[in-house]
């Protein structure tokens, strides 16, 4: 605090005020810097609306997947089944769907599939990480096997939090 | 907010009690700032859009565009593959690596890529010799496509797609790991002029050889001729 001197010198110490300055320049930085994220889209949640077709596909309704090359995730309700093997390294067409049948049958994931599969009304709506291109095909592939039209779609690999309509 | 008592006769002192009083209630104010803008980044929400999902019109053909490395380029064969053959209907065996020498002299070339054609000999899953002529397509030296940034009306992409017809053509997007941002901006702005468009994950690496006896152009750059898994 600014103190007078005992004799009544008239005197000012501005030693508070830069206290106090230093202490809104932090605050102002640290404004800066949560300004600066939000721009940025850090932890942005991105939501993804279903394409208009221009044929029948219109008035079809999509069922999300998200696929990263290890699992594929049901949206939104986050159901999951992960593969340990590379399926590109499954050396045919054939025994790679075989194996995918085996990881996915029984599980929740796979009374989902068969859920669209058994629906001409319904399409699968697949979210596909760039870590997930390499082995799109052989998804892709699969779920056609099963009579499912699939419509994929490239997202960013960085993105966290997906919304679905 | 404790207050300094005045001085009783204080005429001359400066007092800094009202400049105290600012500063707290503008760290107040920051403060608030701060506080709401991080509960608001909690619930921000950004909606991405997909195109209008065209039907490539009857009889359209396929012109690939390749998104890789964060740029795109239109690679058009069709012209460059009709300035090679035109002209000839039949080539006899053992003439076919002169005629290859002839057409290559032609040297077709567009903004992004060179265009010839490779004579191979090989050997077929029977042991029979075969020749087979493949089309190659080169990158010009120090040519890069468009960044997202350059996408606009006058990017090299714009005026590629002023020169096709979308009735005529609809567009296959080869689309690396690298390129997904700017494949949807692409993918946007020929949706707006009114192009059909797909897409593959692609992985591009130049010079591209093209086997044309299986299945032509048509399958330049799909999955299918990249992949190196057998069909079935």
């Amino acid at each position: 605090m600014a103190k007078l001197n005992a004799d009544g010198e008239e005197g000012v110490s501005l030693f508070p005020m830069f206290n106090i300055l230093a202490c809104t320049l932090g605050v102002m930085v640290f404004v800066l810097a949560t300004v600066a994220s939000v721009s940025l889209g850090a932890d942005k949640a991105v939501e993804y609306a279903g394409p208009e077709f221009e044929d029948e596909m219109q008035g079809r309704v999509p069922t999300w997947m998200e696929w990263d090359g290890r699992t594929l995730t049901a949206l939104p309700e986050g159901t999951q089944v992960t593969f340990e093997r590379d399926l590109r390294d499954i050396l045919t067409f054939d025994a790679t769907y075989t194996y995918l049948f085996d990881q996915i049958v029984g599980t929740p994931m796979g009374a989902e599939i068969a859920a669209i599969s058994g629906d001409p009304d319904r399409y699968l709506m697949l979210l596909v990480r760039p870590s997930g291109f390499r082995t799109m095909p052989e998804l892709r592939g699969y779920m056609e096997l099963l009579g499912i039209d699939v419509v994929p779609e490239p997202i960013p690999q960085d993105l966290r939090r997906i919304q679905v309509q | 907010m404790y207050r300094k008592p005045r001085h009783s006769g204080g005429a001359d002192i400066l007092d800094l009690d009202s400049l105290m009083d600012i500063l707290s209630c503008l760290v107040g104010v920051m403060l608030f700032l701060v506080i709401y803008t991080v509960l608001e980044l909690g619930s921000v929400t950004y909606e991405a859009s997909i195109p209008v999902v065209r039907q490539a019109p009857p009889g359209s053909e396929r012109v690939v565009v390749v998104a890789d490395q964060g740029r795109v380029r239109v690679l058009d064969a069709r012209g460059p593959l009709e300035q090679l053959t035109s002209g000839f209907e039949i080539v006899r065996y053992e003439e076919v690596p002169a005629f290859v020498a002839d057409v290559n002299a032609r040297a077709p070339a567009d903004w992004h890529f060179f265009y010839s054609l490779v004579f191979d000999n090989r050997i077929s899953a029977f042991g029979n010799p075969i020749g087979a002529i493949d089309l190659l397509v080169e990158e010009r030296p120090g040519v890069v496509g468009d960044s997202i940034h350059q996408l606009d009306a006058n990017s090299r992409f714009a005026a590629s797609l002023g020169a096709l017809d979308p009735q005529e053509v609809w567009l296959s997007f080869a689309v690396d790991t690298e390129s997904v941002e700017v494949f949807r901006v692409a993918r946007e702005f020929a949706s707006a002029r009114g192009f059909a468009t797909r897409w593959d994950p692609v992985s591009v690496d130049f010079p591209v050889t093209h086997i044309l006896a299986e299945g032509g152009a048509e399958i330049l750059l799909t999955p299918r001729s990249t992949l190196t898994k057998p069909d079935r």
